[in-house]
């Protein structure tokens, strides 16, 4: 089995499978494009955007989806309806984290540009600010309201429009 | 550095935002400024018109200028909002149960065109656009009921496109097992309208305006009638076309 030496941010090496590392299609334009020796045993591939605590994690997801079938670019219809509630129970319970690591988790997603975790990422927050009203939704995340009273009343009005009558 | 909901990237944001209903996204906007600033980026909009508005756009609105999509979704809004239909589908009644909202409008579209179109006798191209729009419809329904008994075991795939017939434009059920899980509002004002009886043309098998005789028309149209109400009990009586008036319809009685 071949592997691969990623470095995260904090200089902690880790060692995995080269087609868990190929989930994300950044590591893959590396190896491809930038000549990178897939068999040389001391390269080491630097991932100066993510730290040890969420590489451990973006690994651990990686390594269980690394057999899923790659989702066609087709599903990425922005303007086709798009289910939240099909988050698998495993992926359910990998996102239980605290909200700043779903952030970094999503950056890191974003980053490294692994669109299976990047999906049910943003899913996860999708279904955080669902059905909320934005007090609701400014306490969740911890949004400070920095609109001035005058500005508030503003955007309010403008979208009274889609407020119940 | 502390990762929040504000500072991610907009690409980021946008496609959480693509994930939310209308109201949701409204609701994220007015919570701060820089939430605002990103929501109501082109992009957001574009995305926002072309999953809620679209399909209530007009052909004249669609060519307008696609600069301001933030303009021309609060238009339509403010056109379509005294649409019962519309509201329930902005305001996110049932906001997850997609498929039904786009049921009931199929079937809207449908009995509009039975009921406003405009029959001009002489014109074969006016029957044959009337026809595929029908078309259109019932395939939409079609392709809806599956999807709807796909998900809740509603035996709803009994029908099939009948080809045999003279038209073979016209969806026939082949059983009357037609529950829908949705309350129907009944379209009795537009079907029971006893005005356009005054120009009931009582021959029997003269061919109407569709190129069906008047009971092959009948029954389908009856055929529709018990789809689109669901425990439909009542009595179908007969098929009344006005083309005086360019109109037609169906009498019933709902028992």
């Amino acid at each position: 089995m071949q592997t691969i030496k990623l470095q995260s941010s904090d200089n902690e090496i880790f060692e995995c499978d080269l087609a868990v590392a190929k989930c994300s299609a950044t590591i893959r334009t590396m190896l491809e494009d930038l000549g990178i020796d897939e068999n040389s045993e001391d390269e080491v591939v630097p991932l100066p955007n993510v730290n040890s605590a969420i590489l451990r994690k973006v690994i651990q997801f990686c390594t269980y989806h690394k057999d899923d079938p790659v989702p066609s670019s087709t599903d990425d219809d922005e303007n086709k309806e798009k289910r939240t509630d099909d988050i698998t129970s495993w992926d359910a319970d990998f996102l239980k984290v605290d909200q700043g690591t779903l952030f970094e988790l999503i950056l890191a997603a974003n980053y490294l540009d692994i669109r299976s975790l990047l999906d049910v990422t943003c899913k996860t927050v999708a279904n955080m600010i669902k059905g909320k009203t934005p007090d609701e939704i400014r306490k969740t995340f911890n949004i400070k309201n920095d609109f001035t009273p005058a500005e508030e009343e503003q955007v309010r009005k403008e979208n009274t429009w889609c407020e119940e009558k | 550095m502390n990762s929040t909901l504000e500072n991610l990237p907009s690409k980021v944001l946008t496609k959480i935002i693509s994930n939310l209903q209308l109201i949701d996204i409204l609701s994220l906007m007015t919570t701060s400024e820089i939430l605002y600033n990103i929501c109501n980026s082109n992009d957001v909009w574009k995305s926002i018109f072309n999953r809620f508005f679209k399909s209530f756009c007009s052909t004249e609105d669609n060519t307008m200028s696609n600069n301001n999509l933030r303009e021309l979704c609060l238009k339509i809004m403010i056109e379509n909002e005294d649409q019962d239909e519309f509201r329930e589908f902005i305001m996110g009644y049932g906001r997850y149960e997609e498929p039904q909202l786009r049921l009931s409008k199929a079937r809207t579209n449908l009995f509009q065109c039975i009921e406003f179109h405009d029959i001009e006798s002489d014109d074969d191209s006016s029957t044959e656009s009337l026809s595929s729009i029908i078309m259109q419809d019932l395939i939409d329904i079609k392709e809806i009921h599956n999807s709807v008994s796909s998900s809740s075991n509603e035996s709803l795939q009994n029908f099939q496109l009948n080809n045999s017939s003279t038209t073979n434009l016209l969806l026939s059920p082949t059983s009357s097992s037609t529950s829908f899980n949705e309350n129907v509002k009944c379209h009795e004002d537009a079907l029971s309208s006893t005005d356009y009886a005054q120009s009931y043309v009582n021959k029997d098998e003269d061919e109407n305006d569709l190129g069906f005789t008047r009971s092959e028309l009948i029954r389908r149209l009856q055929n529709l009638v018990k789809i689109a109400h669901k425990n439909f009990n009542g009595d179908v009586k007969s098929l009344v076309p006005a083309t005086k008036n360019g109109k037609f319809a169906l009498r019933y009685s709902d028992e």
